[in-house]
């Protein structure tokens, strides 16, 4: 209940207001007096209004507000004034010395308790005004001090990728201080190239918040040489699990190969990756998936498409924020425009997407996360031959000074499920074999297992077949042979390491269960030098290489 | 209620619909009568993410004991993004 102070040294009048304040549900307190008034303030906190006379025994009204006397309130609420002068001059006095109202008098009664009322609501909605700022302010400031920690944390992850790769060109502005839109690359041991690009449901700290498993999984499985097909379905699972289920991850992942001149992509949820030539979109590769994190595992497709690189040209991808960016008029920036500008063939033509992008939205804030990556696959090979073939081997730890066997043979459907040279990787590494050579025989052992496994145990032909767009698709065929191997199928590696007095080497051997996919060796031509195709990884790698009649055995020697 | 029952979708799906998708859906989800819940499209000219998002958590949600959600009328922008998405995988489209 609102509580007022009425003061008027006429007791007869003051008895008036208070009763009639009264019926109308307000608590009354008389003061007869200047001082009485004042020592009412200096104890009472809690007077929500002031009805004060101008003429009152000991001074005037105004006495009541003089600010030597302020100071010892413990608030100043609000205040009418009583007075029979009604002169502008001394109307303007009372309201600069801190008047909210005045009534004159006579006092019409019905009126005064209109103003009563009216000042009590606006003072109470001031009140309640202040109170939310004030938690308001709170509630921002505790925000910020969060978002400053989580982006800290945030950006520490991210600083441990970099795509500071030979060919590799990234432009990516986020909508907020967190960006929704995750570029990554990444060199396996193998020494081949991953790129991801993702995009996560909406923007800001939740959807960056929904990446960050993917960062993880991306960055701990290439680092293992697992192939993206294992990779995606992993990523897809953790979000399936860990994510709510209206939220899910678009991404294209990449994965480039220099030595057989490949790339394998996965695209789910994203606008289509393209491969271009000479300013023209030689093909696209649409999403053929759904978006990471929303079929569960049973159901879901790691289908990879698989292609042979013509010779000149780059791959072209984006995220949705560049083509469903608006102008003034509502009209989206649209992926014509951005093919328009790709035909330009600028010289830098990221520069040219970004100053276009800018010009055509007319603002730099853009309604979405934006990444545009290009990839130039030469550029790659240069940057990822070279290294691993020049890497010096620093020798390895002095464990390795004795010999050690190893050998793994997987058949049937396992060879769908488990990945050999990740297996192998790891082995050597608890042996405590240099991480360079470990990285040379990861590379040269992925090559053997993969002809073995796709040319011998599945008889996929080496031959490329070039459908009519020159581009092939592996794939289904592959998958559909995966699936119908039994215990007659294998994969066999063997590994032994031998000191041979300070000349160490690493004997690898890969055997298969197939036919062998070499022109028939007669029988009695037990070893039999491989020579011819350079360029085989394989070749440049090792230091010998044999091929064992039927051609089902290889074996490679490497430092 | 019936065993079909269509949600009309407003122009604009997106986030500011949630609140209203759900209230729409939740009765329909509890419901042992409902079987078939159709999304109408006709009249959406724009959709963002977190309108994929609601349409996966309907479906998640609703598809138990054999029930569907099925889409009707998606055109232009609208269907190239569900096409892009893929939401043919887990929706019929009508």
């Amino acid at each position: 209940m609102s509580r007022i102070l009425v003061v008027d040294d006429d007791e007869m009048l003051n008895y008036l207001f208070c009763s009639f304040l009264s019926s109308r549900g307000l608590e009354t307190f008389a003061a007869h007096s200047i001082s009485e008034a004042k020592a009412a303030l200096q104890v009472d906190g809690a007077i929500d209004l002031i009805l004060l006379d101008y003429q009152l025994g000991d001074g005037v009204g105004m006495d009541l507000l003089a600010p030597s006397a302020l100071a010892s309130y413990i608030n100043l609420p609000p205040v009418i004034m009583i007075s029979a002068n009604e002169e502008a001059e001394f109307l303007e006095q009372c309201f600069s010395g801190g008047v909210n109202d005045y009534i004159i008098k006579p006092v019409n009664l019905s009126l005064l308790a209109l103003k009563v009322e009216s000042l009590i609501q606006s003072v109470s909605m001031q009140r309640l005004i202040r109170q939310q700022n004030e938690a308001l302010e709170a509630f921002k400031r505790e925000a910020e001090r969060e978002e400053q920690i989580a982006k800290f944390t945030y950006e520490y992850l991210l600083r441990q990728n970099s795509y500071a790769y030979e060919g590799v060109e990234v432009w990516l502005k986020s909508f907020a201080a967190f960006s929704g839109d995750m570029a990554l690359v990444k060199k396996s041991p193998s020494g081949n190239l991953y790129f991801i690009l993702a995009d996560a449901t909406g923007h800001g700290l939740s959807a960056a918040i929904t990446i960050m498993p993917v960062v993880t999984i991306f960055n701990s499985m290439v680092a293992k040489g697992f192939h993206i097909q294992k990779i995606v379905t992993e990523i897809n699972r953790k979000l399936v699990s860990d994510t709510p289920a209206d939220r899910f991850v678009a991404a294209t992942l990449l994965e480039i190969n220099p030595y057989r001149r490949e790339f394998s992509i996965w695209n789910g949820g994203m606008p289509p990756v393209l491969w271009v030539s000479q300013g023209e979109v030689k093909h696209e590769f649409h999403s053929a998936h759904m978006a990471l994190g929303i079929m569960d595992e049973t159901i879901f497709d790691a289908g990879v498409t698989t292609i042979a690189l013509p010779e000149d040209g780059f791959i072209f991808s984006y995220t949705d924020g560049l083509t469903e960016q608006e102008n003034s008029d509502h009209k989206p920036f649209s992926s014509a425009r951005v093919i328009d500008i790709i035909a330009q063939q600028p010289d830098n033509l990221l520069r040219e997407l970004s100053t276009s992008l800018f010009q055509f939205a007319g603002t730099n804030d853009y309604a979405d996360d934006v990444s545009i990556c290009i990839i130039r696959p030469e550029l790659v090979f240069a940057g990822l031959t070279g290294a691993l073939e020049t890497e010096k081997v620093h020798g390895v730890s002095p464990s390795v000074n004795n010999r050690f066997d190893w050998s793994v043979k997987l058949s049937g459907r396992q060879l769908e499920n488990c990945e050999i040279p990740p297996l192998c990787n790891y082995f050597l590494q608890q042996v405590g074999v240099d991480q360079g050579l470990c990285q040379k025989i990861f590379a040269v052992l992925a090559e053997m297992v993969s002809n073995a496994l796709d040319h011998g145990v599945l008889g996929l032909s080496s031959e490329i077949k070039e459908s009519s767009d020159g581009f092939i698709q592996y794939f289904y065929e592959r998958e559909a042979r995966l699936k119908t191997l039994s215990d007659k199928d294998f994969v066999k590696v063997s590994l032994q390491w031998l000191p041979n007095d300070g000349d160490e080497y690493l004997l690898v051997e890969v055997e298969d269960s197939g036919i062998g996919y070499l022109p028939k060796v007669k029988l009695d031509d037990v070893a039999h030098k491989y020579s011819g195709r350079g360029s085989s990884l394989i070749h440049k790698l090792a230091e010998s290489v044999e091929i064992i009649a039927p051609g089902n055995k290889i074996r490679a020697t490497i430092k | 209620m019936s065993e079909l029952e269509t949600l009309r979708l407003p122009s604009r799906f997106d986030y500011s619909f949630h609140r209203q998708f759900s209230e729409m859906y939740t009765p329909l989800i509890d419901s042992s009568v409902c079987k078939e819940i159709i999304l109408d499209f006709t009249q959406v000219e724009y959709l963002d993410s977190s309108a994929l998002g609601m349409m996966v958590l309907l479906q998640k949600k609703f598809s138990t004991g054999g029930r569907k959600v099925r889409v009707k009328g998606a055109r232009g922008a609208t269907e190239e993004i569900l096409k892009m998405a893929n939401m043919q995988k887990i929706f019929d489209f009508i």
